[in-house]
């Protein structure tokens, strides 16, 4: 009964979805660079939802995956001319046995709350420093992925073509999410945020689960970090591997609603264009005050919404129906 | 290598170190107001900073003259801000609280950001550019006053907490909320107080220490993520394990920048802190 | 000095009293007593103000106190000795004792206060220095009832006091709430101990499913072929 409504109650969102997603196609390429930065926040805030999210662990070192997935195609492409479209699933295989390492290591034992917080931001602070340093990386100054200008090489000459392979990937990440969620993955995920303590009593093998999410999660972080840099056509440590970008993912996600199946589309997808917005209309005049308002923006939805846009527009819409209710007993 | 440079490399780390202590307990009071874990820590030390430098620019006001005026300020800002904006978030769960304080990390930076530009900017104070020299020795004169008031300032944090009725009923919430509020104590007021002094706090390091640094918008994220580093290594709440955290803390980054570079130097914190999570998880001196 | 009227309160939607009418008067030692989950803890929690009622009227000395919150009923004078001795686990007793005196109107008397809380429980006074966290359970229920009296209250009012601890111990305790009596404080105390409770106090009120179901004088509830039936049958 409960499953029926939600499902109905779907599809709205899903209509919205694509309506957006599928407008640039028709679009200048100004706006489609803005969608596909937009649709590529969604793939990550999908991606970190999966753990930070639904299974409520509270991860900050997601720029690792990203990095590996970037670096790693990169790599791949520069040394051994291997296609990214293969170099992507090298990085994502890195990626997912570096998240099931760090939750092996930070899961073994009960630890305080929010100390896998803390020890996700310092290795992701390690990873940043040692690629700064590492010159085979290119250190702080990048890697610059030669021109090949062949799809077979992940490199198109119109920007409405990486448009499709992000919206591809969004509509694969979603596709996954919203099945992971509602399967027995989901569900035991669900239980060790709500409560480890009872899931581990009724017979949820806790870190099995953790880890599972953490490489899931992980990898399609790669996928993409693989996409970013193959769209940029360079990568470098700040973009790749700043503590930064993971901030932003972690608080679109926020605000649109974490550990919900659309909190981590809605986030970016409202705020991702609003921030280009302003940064359009305001950037030139003065540094840093486009990012300010946005910063104002998030605090206030978080001050005002703690659980997301998507929980006030859920109590939001309790309230009408209770509302309409009440009237409707009334004229009775 | 001769051991005088590493006696100074040592001495210098140590004074760091005491610094560290003292961003580290203003974490661990703010910490100890309903488990908030304050992302922005650093960032409001930064805004001090910032602080510091408008007020001389402003009126020729010295950087140690302004610091109790940037210590009431900010202990202003602190209680205002704990009423309207992180105790109602906070009610809603730690996590909320922590990412509220990873939302104000962007909006400070970039603050400082469009009001003072991106480039490096330093204060001048007295004792910017002098020396103390106790031969071998060469300490700067305002590393040396800044860790030494570190240390005072955190023995005053240490007597409050734990010899005042004040300090007893900010520990009192933490240890049981609700038979706090049994002894009617006002929960509400006792916390935005607390918030409000380990904000003031960051005010006033962020004044006593402006001369050794060079400012630039986003600093904050390094003294925060050394403040978590030093309060966990230390154990949540233990004076002395911060402080010898923080030595810890402190001299291995000066003699490790000392000996391989700058990058291993800033690495080595981090790697202690991942050590520390998972194989002491409690810290060094924590109360388990 | 306590009248409660009307009484209706519970947890979020859910009601668990519903329209309880009590007094206690000055001087008074009154048992509350009832089965587990008859609603003896939220009734107590809701004169301490930690549970906002949703209907009714708690009015103390004269001035209403109903939903005003735990602070405003320490004011007053009301002090609650809580279920499960909920100490402070990582102080010493001193400081629990000190906590329990720190409200202002307590905060003056507190040094005379601590030497007469000493002398009805030696044993705090023994491990003055201990964390309460170490203490037997005993030793934490004397400390929560010692804690409790710092706040210098007109009424004390005690869930339970008797869980868990050795006959021996609860002769002691009772000891002790006797005495407070006669020295001339008013207590309310509930407990599922009914026959002990009853033997301690002047007047006694039953509850049930958040209802009072009978009042009257402890000596005639003891005897009432109701109470017998209900609760004494099974002692
Ligand atoms: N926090 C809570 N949320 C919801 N219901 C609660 C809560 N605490 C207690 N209840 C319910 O309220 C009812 C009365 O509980 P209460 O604790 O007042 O009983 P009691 O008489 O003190 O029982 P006992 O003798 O076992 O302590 C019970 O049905 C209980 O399940
Ligand atoms: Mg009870």
């Amino acid at each position: 009964m409960r499953e029926t409504r939600l499902r109905s109650s779907a599809v709205l969102p899903w209509i919205a979805f694509l309506a957006v997603a599928l407008a640039p196609l028709m679009m200048s390429s100004g706006w489609t660079n803005m969608a596909i930065l937009t649709l590529l926040f969604v793939h990550l805030c999908i991606a970190w939802n999966l753990v930070g999210g639904i299974a409520g662990q509270f991860c900050i070192g997601h720029s690792l995956f990203l990095a590996a997935g970037a670096y790693t195609s990169t790599l791949l492409s520069i040394h051994l001319g291997i296609s990214p479209w293969i170099g992507m699933f090298a990085g994502a295989a890195l990626a997912a046995v570096i998240g099931v390492f760090i939750a092996w290591l930070s899961f073994r034992y009960e630890l305080p709350p929010l100390s896998f917080a803390l020890v996700t931001i310092a290795l992701a602070m390690l990873g940043f420093l040692a690629i700064s340093s590492i010159d085979f990386l290119g250190a702080s100054r990048g890697l610059t992925l030669p021109v090949r200008g062949t799809p077979a090489m992940y490199q198109f000459r119109s920007d409405t073509t990486y448009y499709v392979v992000i919206l591809i990937q969004v509509i694969i990440a979603l596709a996954l999410s919203m099945w992971l969620y509602h399967t027995k993955i989901g569900l035991y995920l669900r239980a060790v945020r709500d409560n480890e303590r009872a899931a581990h009593a009724i017979g949820v093998p806790v870190l099995k689960y953790k880890m599972l999410a953490m490489a899931i999660s992980a990898a399609l972080t790669a996928f993409g970090g693989t996409f970013y840099a193959q769209y940029l056509q360079y990568v470098e440590p700040h973009t790749f591997a700043g503590i930064n970008i993971v901030i932003q993912i972690i608080l679109l996600t926020v605000v649109g609603g974490s550990g919900t199946v659309w909190g981590p589309v809605v986030g970016p997808l409202l705020l991702v264009p609003a921030g280009e917005w302003l940064r359009h209309s305001l950037g030139g005049s003065l540094p840093g005050v486009h990012l300010l308002i946005f910063g104002v923006l998030l605090v206030v939805v978080i001050r005002f919404a703690p659980d997301g846009l998507i929980g006030a527009f859920g109590r939001a819409r309790q309230a009408w129906r209770f509302r309409r209710g009440v009237a409707e007993a009334a004229t009775q | 290598m001769s051991g005088e440079v590493l006696l100074q490399a040592t001495v210098q780390g140590l004074q760091m170190g005491a610094i560290y202590a003292l961003i580290a307990l203003s974490m661990t009071l703010i910490f100890s107001v309903g488990g908030l874990l304050n992302f922005a820590h650093g960032d409001f030390m930064a805004l001090a900073m910032y602080g510091a430098l408008a007020l001389y620019q402003s009126f020729s006001l010295d950087a140690y003259a302004a610091a109790p005026l940037l210590f009431f300020g900010f202990f202003l800002l602190g209680f205002l801000m704990f009423r309207r904006l992180v105790q109602p978030v906070l009610a809603a769960g730690v996590l909320a609280g922590a990412q509220l304080t990873l939302g104000l990390v962007f909006v400070q930076e970039n603050f400082l950001l469009m009001v003072f530009g991106g480039d490096y900017l330093s204060v001048p104070t007295v004792l910017s550019n002098k020396n103390l020299v106790v031969p071998p020795l060469i300490m700067p004169w305002p590393l040396l006053v800044g860790s030494l008031l570190a240390v005072v300032l955190a023995a005053i944090l240490y007597v409050v907490l734990m010899r005042t009725d004040f300090g007893r009923q900010v520990r009192a919430i933490t240890q049981n909320s609700d038979a706090a509020a049994l002894m009617g104590i006002r929960i509400d007021r006792i916390q935005a107080i607390a918030f409000g002094i380990g904000i003031g706090l960051l005010g006033l390091t962020g004044a006593i220490i402006v001369a050794q640094f060079t400012l630039t918008p986003a600093m904050g994220l390094d003294f925060t993520l050394i403040a978590l580093i030093v309060m966990v290594i230390g154990g949540l709440g233990s004076f002395a394990g911060s402080m010898i955290a923080g030595a810890i803390i402190g001299v291995s980054e000066s003699l490790g920048s000392l000996l391989y570079g700058g990058t291993v130097g800033a690495m080595i914190p981090y790697a202690i802190l991942v050590l520390v999570l998972l194989f002491r998880p409690h810290g060094l001196m924590g109360e388990h | 000095m306590l009248e409660i009227s009307g009484l209706v309160s519970g947890y979020g939607r859910i009601s668990v009293l519903h329209g309880i009418d009590l007094r206690v008067d000055k001087g008074e030692l009154i048992a509350l007593v009832g089965v587990n989950g008859a609603g003896k803890t939220t009734l107590m929690k809701t004169i301490a103000g930690l549970i906002r009622p949703t209907a009714g009227r708690i009015s103390f000395e004269g001035a209403e106190i109903a939903g005003e919150g735990a602070e405003r009923a320490v004011a007053a004078g009301i002090a609650l000795v809580p279920e499960g001795r909920m100490v402070f686990p990582r102080m010493t007793v001193w400081e629990n004792l000190m906590l329990g005196g720190v409200h202002p109107r307590a905060r003056p008397y507190r040094e005379a206060t601590l030497k007469r809380i000493f002398d009805l429980f030696p044993r705090l006074a023994e491990r003055r220095d201990q964390k309460a966290a170490t203490m037997s359970g005993g030793e934490q229920q004397m400390l929560v009832i010692g804690r409790g009296l710092m706040a210098q209250p007109k009424l004390l009012i005690l869930d339970e006091p008797s869980l868990g601890l050795s006959p021996l111990l609860v002769q002691e305790t009772y000891g002790a709430l006797r005495k407070l009596n006669a020295d001339g404080l008013t207590i309310l105390l509930a407990e599922q101990n009914v026959k002990l409770s009853l033997a301690v106090s002047n007047r006694g009120y039953v509850i049930e499913n958040g209802k009072i179901v009978l009042t009257g004088a402890s000596s005639d509830l003891a005897h009432d072929p109701a109470t017998r039936k209900a609760y004494l049958g099974r002692l």
